[in-house]
C-alpha cells in the first residue's frame, strides 16, 4: 500500500473472540443468554448480540467492547424515531460473508424548481408504489427536499408544503441559512442535513448539532472528504453520511467501492460511513432504473430518485429484496400441516419445502384455483423446490417425521401424497421410507387444480 | 500499466487516500465459440468470452474484457410471456424467422433453445432437432449457443438431451458452438462428442460453488478444459432467489481469482426466466426492465455472458456497459 501525505491507519485484523473475551467478567453466569462468556465474545464478534446483553461490565468495558464490535461502517437513522430509516450498519462487501444489514433506502427528489401542485401530486402517488412480498413492504423510504432554485423563498415553500408527511425527509442544500430555515420548519423530525463542504463545514456543523440531526457531507474531492470527517469527528458527531465524488456512473461506483473495501475490509475508520447518491444527476444515456439497480448492489446506502423513475422502480426494490435476504436464515415458515379452503378426508395433500416464497406462491395459487386441500410443509433449511432439490435439502426422512408430527394419518382417509414435479427424483424414496403413495405433481403450481382433476383427486 | 489507471493512483495519491488495490493470482478462462470458414466452421465471426482478471466493475483495479451478450431464441413457447407476442409478432411460432429477426438487432451471440426434443413435453424427435439446426445455421452467421433441454430431471429428459447435444455436436463439427447443459449427472457422452468435434460445453450446476467445481474437474478428468467450458450457476428470477445466483457467482469468481484454476471458467447467467413468471404481469410495465434489473446484478456479480429475451434488454444492458472502459483481457 502506498502513501502521500498523512499517515493513514489501515489494519487488515479480523475481530477476534479472544479480544473481547478478556474484557468480560468469566464468571459463566448466563444472565445474556449464552451458557459461557467465551460463547458470548463468539456472538459478539459475529454481532449477533449486543453489548448491553451482559449486566455486569465495568463502564470501561463496555466502552472497549462497543468500539471493537461496532459495525465498520456507522447506523445513520434518519428521521422521527417512531418511523425512523436506519442506513449503513454493514459489516462486510459481499453478502455471503455475513449478511447485509439496512436496505439501501430509495429517496424521492422533490425540488424548488417544480411547482407545489406536483409536488403535492407526486406525495399522493407515493404509496401506489408500495408493495407487500413475503410478509415485508417493498417501498420508497424517505423524500430528499433539494435547493434548487436561486429565489431563497422557493426552498422554504417546498419544507411548507411537504412538512407533515410521514416520510423521514433529507433537507438537501449548500446554504447554511436556507438550511437553518427549513430545520427550524420541520424541527421534530429528525432529517438529514445533506450538502456540508470545506465552504460552510462550521455552519452546518452547528445547525446539525442545535437540531440534533445527522449531516451530510457533499465534497469534490477525497481530501475534501477526509478534512471534512475530521472536522466533524472533532465536534462530537458519530452520525455522518458521504455523498462520494463523481458524475458519471463509472466515477460512482469506483468510488462507492473504494470506500466500501477501505472502511470494512482495511478498517480504514475515516471513511466508515453510509453513503448518498443522486442518481438523475449521473451524466449518462442509461435507463434510471439499471442506474439505480446498479448503485443499489454496489454499496450506495441512499439512492435519491426522480419521481420520473418511479414507474419503474419495482424491479429496483425486487432485487433489494432480494440481496437482502439473509444468506444464513432465508425467510422461512414453519414446518407443518396447512389447510387451505376447507379440506375434509377425501381431499388431496399436497407436499412443499418451507421457502417462504414457495408456500406463498403455493397458497394464492390455490386458493385462487378454488382448491380445498393440505399442505404438508417439509423443513428445507428455508430453500425452495428447485435450490433444496439440488441441495439434497428435502430428505424423505423429514417427509416421514412430518407426516408422523402433524397426525396426518389420523386427518385424511388415504395415503396419497402429491409432490412438486421438480421433486420427481425422490418420488421412490419417499415412498419407501412413509409407506405413502407418491405421486409426481406438476412443476408449475398454476397447473395444480387442472392436475388434481385429471387424476380425480378434487371434483370435477 | 493502463492510461487511466494511472491516471486515478496519481489522482488518489494526490488526496492521500490509500488506494485499496488487491492483487489476484487467478485469470479466468477465455472460451472462443463460433469458428468461421477460414477455422473450419461456417460462422461470420467469433466471439471470446471471459479473460476477466479483476472483481467486476472494479475498474480502479484494472480493466476486464466486456460481457458478451447473447439473444434467446426458443423452438418452442409453451406459454409466450405478456408482451412478447407485441414485441416479436407471429415470428415467435418459427424459430428460424424469430432467429433472422433477432440477428438484425446484432447480439454478439445467439442462443437457441431446443426445447421441445422433452419427452414430456412436444417430444420433437432428435432428427427433426437437426434438420432445424442446419436452417438455422443458415439463417444467421453469428456464432451459436445451442441448448436443449435446461432442467433435465427425468431420466428420460436427462437421456434426450444427451442424444441431442451429441447428435448437434457431431452433425456440425468444426463450428465451436457452445453446447448444453451437461450436469454432475450426465456428462461424459457430450464432453467426448464436444472434444472430437471442437466444440464449447455449458456446464450447469445449481447455486454450489463446490458442484461448480467438482464439474470442472471431471469435465477435466475427460479431457475438456477450463477454456472449453462456460457455467452455468442460474437458479431463480428476480424475487424467485436471484440472490442464491447473484453470491454464488460471487464466490465463484473470488475463488478464480485467488488462483482456483478449476474455478476459473467464465460463467452465463440466464436473466430470460425473469420475463416468464406471472407476478410481474402488469401492465403497462416492460417485461424488459425486469430482466435488465436482473442482468445488471448478475454483471455485478461476475456474469462474463449474459442471455436476454427482449430485443429491447439488449440495448439497454449496452447502454450501461457503454459507460464503462473495458480492457483486452
Amino acid at each position: 500500500m502506498n502513501f502521500l501525505g498523512e499517515a493513514v491507519e489501515i489494519s487488515e485484523k479480523k475481530l477476534s473472540p479472544m479480544d473481547l473475551y478478556k474484557l468480560l467478567p468469566k464468571t459463566n453466569c448466563g444472565k445474556c443468554g449464552s451458557p459461557t462468556c467465551m460463547a458470548f465474545a463468539f456472538k459478539l464478534a459475529q454481532g449477533a448480540v449486543a453489548v448491553d446483553k451482559c449486566p455486569f461490565l465495568t463502564d470501561e468495558a463496555k466502552r472497549a467492547l462497543i468500539g471493537l464490535t461496532a459495525p465498520p461502517i456507522a447506523v445513520v437513522a434518519i428521521g422521527r424515531r417512531s418511523r425512523e430509516v436506519k442506513v449503513g450498519g454493514e459489516r462486510v462487501s459481499f453478502r455471503h460473508e455475513d449478511k447485509f444489514y439496512n436496505e439501501p433506502a430509495i429517496a424521492v427528489e422533490l425540488n424548488d424548481l417544480t411547482d407545489a401542485d406536483a409536488v403535492k401530486t407526486t406525495l399522493k402517488t407515493l404509496r401506489r408504489y408500495e408493495v407487500e412480498r413475503m410478509g415485508q413492504t417493498l417501498k420508497i423510504n424517505m423524500l430528499a427536499l433539494r435547493n434548487l432554485s436561486s429565489e431563497n423563498d422557493a426552498f422554504i415553500r417546498l419544507v411548507e408544503t411537504v412538512r407533515g408527511v410521514e416520510y423521514p425527509l433529507i433537507i438537501s442544500t449548500e446554504n447554511p441559512t436556507l438550511a437553518g430555515r427549513a430545520l427550524d420548519i420541520i424541527r421534530d423530525e429528525h432529517p438529514l442535513l445533506h450538502g456540508a463542504s470545506l465552504r460552510n463545514i462550521t455552519m452546518m456543523a452547528m445547525l446539525a448539532k442545535r437540531f440534533n440531526c445527522p449531516i451530510s457531507i457533499k465534497a469534490s474531492d477525497w481530501g475534501e472528504f477526509l478534512s471534512c470527517v475530521d472536522r466533524l469527528k472533532g465536534l462530537g458527531f458519530s452520525e455522518i453520511v458521504l455523498q462520494p465524488p463523481g458524475d458519471t456512473l463509472k466515477q460512482l461506483m469506483e468510488n462507492l467501492t473504494i470506500i466500501r473495501r477501505l472502511a470494512v475490509d482495511k478498517k480504514f475508520t475515516k471513511l466508515g460511513y453510509p453513503t448518498i447518491v443522486f442518481s438523475s444527476d449521473v451524466k449518462s444515456n442509461v435507463p434510471e432504473h439499471l442506474t439505480v439497480s446498479a448503485l443499489l448492489v454496489r454499496y450506495a446506502s441512499i439512492i435519491v430518485v426522480k419521481p420520473e423513475v418511479l414507474p419503474l422502480i419495482r424491479p429496483v426494490m425486487l432485487l433489494r429484496q432480494s440481496i437482502m435476504m439473509d444468506p444464513r436464515a432465508p425467510i422461512s415458515i414453519k414446518p407443518g400441516l396447512y389447510t387451505i379452503g376447507e379440506p375434509s378426508e377425501n381431499s388431496p395433500v399436497l407436499l412443499t419445502t418451507n421457502y417462504a416464497l414457495t408456500f406463498h406462491i403455493l397458497r394464492s395459487d390455490l386458493k385462487n384455483q378454488n382448491v380445498n386441500c393440505y399442505l404438508l410443509v417439509v423443513d428445507t433449511g428455508g430453500l425452495s423446490v428447485a435450490c433444496s432439490i439440488a441441495g439434497n435439502k428435502l430428505k424423505p426422512d423429514s417427509v416421514k417425521q412430518m407426516v408422523e408430527e402433524t397426525g396426518l394419518e389420523a386427518k385424511v382417509g388415504h395415503k396419497m401424497l402429491v409432490i412438486p414435479g421438480r421433486a420427481a427424483k425422490l418420488a421412490g424414496e419417499i415412498e419407501d421410507i412413509t409407506g405413502w403413495r407418491v405421486l409426481i405433481g406438476p412443476f408449475n403450481s398454476k397447473d395444480i387444480a387442472d392436475f388434481l382433476r385429471k387424476h380425480n383427486l378434487i371434483e370435477q | 500499466m493502463p492510461q487511466g489507471q494511472v491516471n486515478l493512483i496519481r489522482r488518489l495519491f494526490t488526496l492521500s487516500l490509500p488506494l485499496p488495490i488487491e492483487s489476484y493470482r487467478g485469470v479466468i478462462a477465455k472460451v472462443k465459440i463460433g469458428a468461421t470458414k477460414s477455422e473450419g466452421g461456417s460462422r461470420s465471426y467469433s466471439t471470446t468470452v471471459g479473460g476477466a482478471r479483476t472483481l467486476p466493475f472494479y475498474t480502479f483495479e484494472g480493466l476486464n474484457p466486456p460481457p458478451v451478450l447473447a439473444l434467446e431464441v426458443y423452438d418452442h413457447l409453451v406459454s409466450p410471456p405478456v408482451g412478447v407476442m407485441e414485441a416479436f409478432g407471429d415470428v415467435i411460432m418459427d424459430p428460424v424467422e424469430w432467429i433472422r429477426v433477432v440477428d438484425r438487432f446484432n447480439p454478439d451471440i445467439i442462443n437457441l433453445n431446443v426445447r421441445s426434443i422433452s419427452p414430456l413435453t412436444l417430444n420433437r424427435s432428435v432428427k427433426d432437432a437437426m434438420h432445424l439446426l442446419e436452417e438455422v445455421l443458415q439463417a444467421t452467421g453469428r456464432p451459436l449457443m445451442i441448448t436443449g433441454i435446461m432442467d433435465p430431471i427425468h431420466t428420460e429428459d436427462i437421456s434426450r438431451n444427451t442424444e441431442f447435444l451429441k447428435q448437434a455436436a457431431e452433425c456440425f463439427k468444426g463450428e465451436r458452438l457452445l453446447i448444453g447443459p451437461v450436469t454432475v449427472e450426465a456428462y461424459e457422452t457430450v464432453a467426448e462428442a464436444a472434444l472430437t468435434n471442437g466444440h464449447n460445453l455449458l456446464a450447469k450446476s445449481n447455486m454450489d460453488v463446490n458442484q461448480a467445481i467438482r464439474l470442472n474437474e471431471l469435465l477435466s478428468a475427460k479431457g475438456v478444459s477450463t477454456d472449453r467450458i462456460v457455467v452455468d450457476v442460474t437458479t431463480g428470477a428476480l424475487g424467485y432467489g436471484i440472490e442464491y445466483t447473484l453470491s454464488t457467482m460471487e464466490r465463484l469468481r473470488l475463488r478464480a481469482l485467488q488462483g482456483d484454476r478449476m474455478a476459473g471458467s467464465p460463467m452465463i447467467f440466464f436473466v430470460s426466466e425473469n420475463v416468464f413468471i406471472s407476478e410481474f404481469r402488469e401492465p403497462p410495465l416492460n417485461l424488459s426492465i425486469y430482466e435488465t434489473a436482473a442482468a445488471v446484478a448478475g454483471l455485478m456479480s461476475g456474469a462474463d455472458l449474459v442471455s436476454l429475451f427482449y430485443v429491447e434488454s439488449l440495448h439497454m444492458v449496452r447502454s450501461l456497459l457503454s459507460e464503462f472502459p473495458w480492457g483486452g483481457g
